[in-house]
């Protein structure tokens, strides 16, 4: 069953910066991205191998993995350089007043 | 290509010539008369050296290059002094700065009378006894025809291609 | 076997020939010299942002420094901890990690080692990647000029540079900071290490004679030395050492130094300018060597002229060969032009061109490779110069030679390298009281 969970508040982020959420029974490490006030997220994790995105660099909306440089669309998840092909997941992101939220199946515990 | 113009035959043989003629000039020591019937009092003389960069790091902000000779009229002739002065060890005994230039690319200028040079060059130096050291980098030139019908060198950029410079120093014309 | 204690008299101030050649020597030199001192890595200036990095050398070694993330600078030796190739073939850039070409393993910009190529599947369990990090270098900095160590029983820099730093804050502190001009260029000479720096450190005397042409034609405060045609006054200049052989010479109000026409104005300009405000900062002795022009070296490689604003590493290759670095070095307040007109200077007088750089070569490599000869190799180096004139400085407690020519730095630089090379260990260094050094320099 997919629910919105909550990954941050509005401004925990700011413009132009990234910022790495773990959030209780999501199994992925998420990604939350501030474009120009809007809001994105993508797992945390490169699908070339393990880097965490969060760690590389995040210009215009493309991040770029810190190990070897690949890089995706935070928009769409869309590998956009060598040697990433494996698309990033992303996730729907939802602003409800003060929260931020992405909409994801849920681990129960 | 690259939106050039060639010259005509006559021409790229003429700048060949007077190319050549520089290079006799600077191998047989006559820099005062190469400073004065060659070179353009609005010169800018240059010699690159790159430092190396990882191909896509556009986030690294220092420069990557080094002008190794920035030279204006001014500057350049103060060289020609120094090699002159009989007090100029280095020079004495004789050295001597042979250039092998190849790939000679001939186009019309910005201006009219303005021609694009680039070449190849190759100088083996002699020095002491026991010194022989070799350079290769790229020329881009621009010459332009004085009123006397001279050719005048304007602007030259040498791009060196060793990072380490295992001939020590490039204290010659190049 | 090499008898160490006879390479350097320091009572009649005079050197063995064979430190510029002997193989033995060079090894004792890399052991007891470059494995022990701080050595020149970087500059602040050269990165600036998190991630950038520079590489360097220090002894013969291969190094790469960081910025953190967190502002701080770490460095590395660069090698991969698998199977031994470079992590970073470039000379500088801004990167998040360093990936190894052979295999693969990729390490973080803090040296821990993050991701090997299928690791799950090759190694099962068997690489403990939290042990094959990159090898870490001590490393710290004064000014912004950042320096390595590989001996951790080392003093801190700040103590290393001791002394000295009453004439390094005279340029790198009095205006707000010094910063280098990068990149640096890199060539070769045939000549062994200590021939420049001691030429930096103390040779005031070559400069009018070896470099008469090219001071006869450029012109400012220097030129009148040309051909050796003027003999400096007294209190012309000083010779100054200190405890561990850094050591400089200083010609007063010599500072442009080479800079003629309206850029040699410019700059003497700004010397004028800031005059007072270094008196007000460091006192009336220092502002009076503010402007003034320094040749110096920080002990054992790397040596600067302030007035010429050249910045350089001397790489050993060997005891018969180096690698020169240069950067250009200004003050970071300077204007624009007058930084740009300074370090244009400093590239054609001591760059890859330069009209003085050139001069020194045949010098410094003829000084070497005559070494070849048996009996030339048995003979003595002179530095009396000035012997008999040194007197303890009260003020910034260096020894200090009252002549703009002479050989006071040199002799304290061969007295240090003596010192390094007997001593089994920092710890024997340090265990003689800190004036002894100065006893055993004025022969009392
Ligand atoms: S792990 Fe991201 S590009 Fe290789
Ligand atoms: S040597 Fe570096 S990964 Fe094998
Ligand atoms: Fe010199």
């Amino acid at each position: 069953m997919n629910k919105l969970v909550k990954v941050c508040k509005l401004g925990d982020v700011a413009p132009g910066e990234m910022k790495p959420v773990d959030v209780a029974g999501v199994k992925d490490p998420i990604a939350v991205f501030n474009l120009d006030g809007t809001h994105y997220a993508t797992s945390n994790i490169c699908t070339h191998n393990i880097a965490m995105m969060t760690d590389g660099y995040f210009e215009g909306d493309v991040v770029e993995c810190p190990l070897h440089g690949g890089s995706f669309s935070i928009k769409t998840g869309e590998p956009l350089s060598f040697p990433c092909e494996i698309p990033l997941r992303t996730y729907p992101v939802i602003v409800d007043g003060e929260d931020v939220l992405i909409e994801t199946e849920v681990e129960q515990s | 290509m690259d939106g050039l113009k060639a010259v005509a035959h006559d021409i790229y043989h003429e700048v060949e010539q007077m190319l050549y003629q520089e290079s006799r000039l600077i191998c047989e020591e006559r820099l005062r008369e190469w400073i004065d019937t060659m070179i353009d009092k609005d010169i800018l003389y240059q010699a690159v050296v790159r430092q190396l960069r990882v191909r896509k790091d556009k986030r690294y902000t220092n420069k990557d290059y080094v002008n190794i000779l920035n030279e204006n009229f001014h500057y350049l002739e103060m060289r020609v002094r120094q090699s002159e002065s009989p007090m100029q060890w280095t020079a004495d005994p004789r050295e001597v700065v042979r250039h092998f230039l190849s790939n000679l690319e001939v186009y019309e200028g910005e201006k009219p009378g303005e021609y694009r040079v680039f070449a190849n060059c190759y100088v083996v130096r002699n020095r002491r006894i026991y010194e022989e050291m070799t350079y290769s980098y790229s020329r881009k030139d621009v010459w332009r025809r004085d009123a006397q019908g001279q050719f005048k060198l304007l602007r030259r950029v040498c791009e060196v291609d060793e990072r380490f410079m295992r001939g020590k120093n490039l204290n010659f014309m190049m | 076997m090499v008898d160490v204690a006879s390479l350097v008299d320091v009572k009649s101030g005079t050197q063995a020939k064979s430190i510029f050649w002997d193989e033995q020597i060079y090894e004792l030199e890399l052991e007891r010299i470059f494995d022990r001192c701080w050595l020149f890595i970087t500059h602040d200036s050269l990165i600036p942002n998190p991630g950038d990095f520079t590489t360097a050398i220090m002894g013969e070694d291969e190094v790469v420094v960081v910025r953190q993330m967190d502002g701080k600078v770490k460095a590395f030796l660069n090698y991969c901890q698998h199977r031994g190739t470079r992590v970073t073939s470039v000379e500088a850039g801004n990167t998040r990690s360093f990936t190894c070409t052979y295999h693969g393993w990729s390490y973080g910009i803090d040296g821990s080692l993050q991701a090997v190529p299928f690791e799950n599947e090759f190694y099962k369990g068997v690489l403990d990647k939290s042990t094959h990090g990159l090898t870490e270098v001590r490393c710290e900095s004064y000014m912004g000029f950042w320096y390595g160590n590989f001996d951790k029983s080392a003093p801190s820099l700040y103590d290393y540079l001791g002394d000295y730093r009453y004439f390094l804050d005279v340029w790198m502190d009095s205006t707000g900071g010094a910063e280098l001009i990068g990149p640096p260029t890199r060539t070769l000479l045939n000549c062994n290490w200590k021939t420049p720096a001691e030429n930096f450190v103390g040779d005031a005397y070559h400069v009018g004679w070896t470099h008469a042409a090219s001071l006869s034609v450029l012109g400012g405060e220097l030129s009148a030395l040309s051909g050796n045609k003027m003999v400096p006054p007294d209190g012309a200049g000083v010779q100054i050492t200190t405890r561990f052989g850094h050591g400089l010479g200083i010609l007063t109000n010599a500072g442009p130094a080479l800079l003629s026409g309206p850029v040699g104005e410019m700059a003497r300009k700004w010397y004028a300018e800031n005059r007072p405000k270094v008196a007000e900062k460091l006192g009336k002795t220092r502002a009076g060597y503010y402007g003034s022009h320094f040749n110096s070296n920080v002990f054992p490689n790397n040596s600067y002229l302030w007035g010429t604003n050249t910045f350089k590493v001397w790489a050993p290759r060997g005891p018969r060969s180096i690698e020169v670095f240069t950067w250009g070095i200004v003050e970071k307040n300077m204007p624009d032009e007058v930084k740009e007109a300074v370090y244009d200077m400093a590239t054609r007088t001591f760059g890859t061109a330069g009209m003085l750089e050139g001069d020194d070569a045949d010098n410094m490599e003829s000084m070497t490779q005559l070494n070849r000869g048996r009996q030339i190799r048995k003979g003595r180096l002179n530095s009396q110069m000035g012997m008999g004139g040194d007197k303890v400085d009260e003020e910034s407690g260096a020894v200090i030679g009252q002549s703009a020519v002479g050989e006071t730095s040199y002799r304290g630089y061969y007295r240090a390298y003596r010192e390094f090379l007997m001593a089994e260990s920092w710890d024997d260094l340090l265990k003689t009281d800190p004036d002894a050094w100065k006893r055993e320099f004025l022969g009392k």
